[in-house]
């Protein structure tokens, strides 16, 4: 019996979002691990197969949150080389802001065992549904909020700033399970480069349970500070500025269709003999 | 226990139990425990985790501010440092 690895995503809401191939998986499983969102979620999982077994324990504050990912991998991966058929349930998408699953999968395949990925319904997915934002209108840029205040990176204020784990924001140690007022402060400032502080943004939160209400609240930046901030918690900026013409492109752009427009104009000419 | 989840799974999925009364009725129909019923209707979530005994600290965050596995940079570091070893 060869050992495979297949990562499953369950969707945001219970119920409504885990597409069928993800549940077949499930169902036919040897064994299931699960790291979802919420405990009654945690729960429906648990009813779909007979050893379902929770990567929750591996979480543990003050403890490096990279150490827990990989103990998680290592978890995952006994069980695959042992030949059982493993799955892997995260909750949204298992690829989408989530390294459990890209690592595991990559493991797996360095030492030969077929592993592969199947989609759900990410965070990001139902953000768009949600606030009606589509992505494609102005443009849109997703970062981690740690890494982005960490690293030097371009703000496109024309186009939307989506930054997740906001909760989480400058946990430079990967220990802890929120960070405080002083943390968001810095954010702040950071943003505040690019927007004025009475720029309006919205506090977003998916939809967990059928009874859940779907959070969508709108505060000034500067409010962002003291404002009710959650492990799940996603920070949406829309842009503040409008799309400005690209003019040296466009230009040449309206040369080449000039060009193309002339050249079928003007009819071949063919030397007769 | 499987009879609320597999509500929970119903509501999910069904449009029309999209609608406060048809979710009443169906709730009626069924017997569940008084708490159970009220955490449902009020929209309760937390009621509804405590009530079902669900595991109380869940922490959701499946990705790190900095990697600690290699980037494509660093193994092609790696190689080439082997490649210097080698070579």
């Amino acid at each position: 019996m060869s050992g495979s690895l297949v990562c499953v995503g369950t969707g945001m809401t219970l119920g409504a979002h885990i597409s069928p191939i993800c549940r077949s998986y499930i169902e036919h499983a040897d064994v299931v691990f699960s790291l979802m969102s919420n405990g009654v979620v945690e729960r429906w999982v648990e009813e779909m197969h007979s050893d379902v077994r929770s990567l929750q324990p591996y979480y543990c504050e003050g403890k490096n949150r990279n150490n827990t990912y990989n103990e998680m991998v290592a978890a995952i991966l006994t069980e695959v080389r042992a030949g059982k058929k493993v799955i892997a349930a995260f909750y949204g998408h298992p690829g989408v802001f989530a390294c459990v699953a890209h690592r595991a999968i990559a493991k797996a395949q360095s030492e030969d065992f077929p592993a592969h990925m199947e989609p759900g319904i990410s965070a990001e997915d139902c953000l768009f549904a949600d606030l009606n934002i589509d992505p494609g209108k102005t443009g849109c840029l997703h970062f981690e909020t740690s890494q982005f205040m960490f690293f030097q990176r371009r703000i496109d204020p024309a186009a939307h700033l989506i930054l997740w784990q906001v909760g989480l924001a400058g946990d430079k140690s990967l220990t802890k399970f929120s960070t405080g007022k002083a943390y968001k402060q810095v954010l702040v400032d950071l943003l505040s480069e690019t927007y004025p502080l009475d720029h309006q943004v919205i506090l977003y939160q998916a939809k967990v349970l059928p009874i859940d209400t779907m959070r969508a609240e709108k505060i000034t930046l500067a409010e962002l500070i003291t404002a009710d901030i959650y492990q799940h918690t996603t920070l949406v900026i829309p842009p503040s500025e409008k799309m400005q013409p690209n003019q040296n492109i466009v230009e040449r752009l309206a040369k080449l269709d000039k060009q193309l427009t002339t050249d079928k104009i003007q009819p071949k000419l063919f030397l007769v003999e | 226990m499987t009879q609320i989840i597999e509500l929970l799974e119903k509501m999910g999925q069904d449009a029309s139990l999209q609608n406060e009364s048809k979710l009443a009725t169906l709730i009626e129909s069924i017997e569940l425990p008084e708490n159970i019923e009220r955490a449902i209707l009020t929209n309760d979530s937390e009621e509804l985790a405590q009530d079902l005994n669900t595991r109380p600290n869940i922490f959701c965050g499946v990705f790190p501010a900095e990697d600690d596995e290699p980037t494509e940079g660093d193994d092609e570091k790696e190689s080439e440092i082997k490649f210097l070893k080698h070579g």
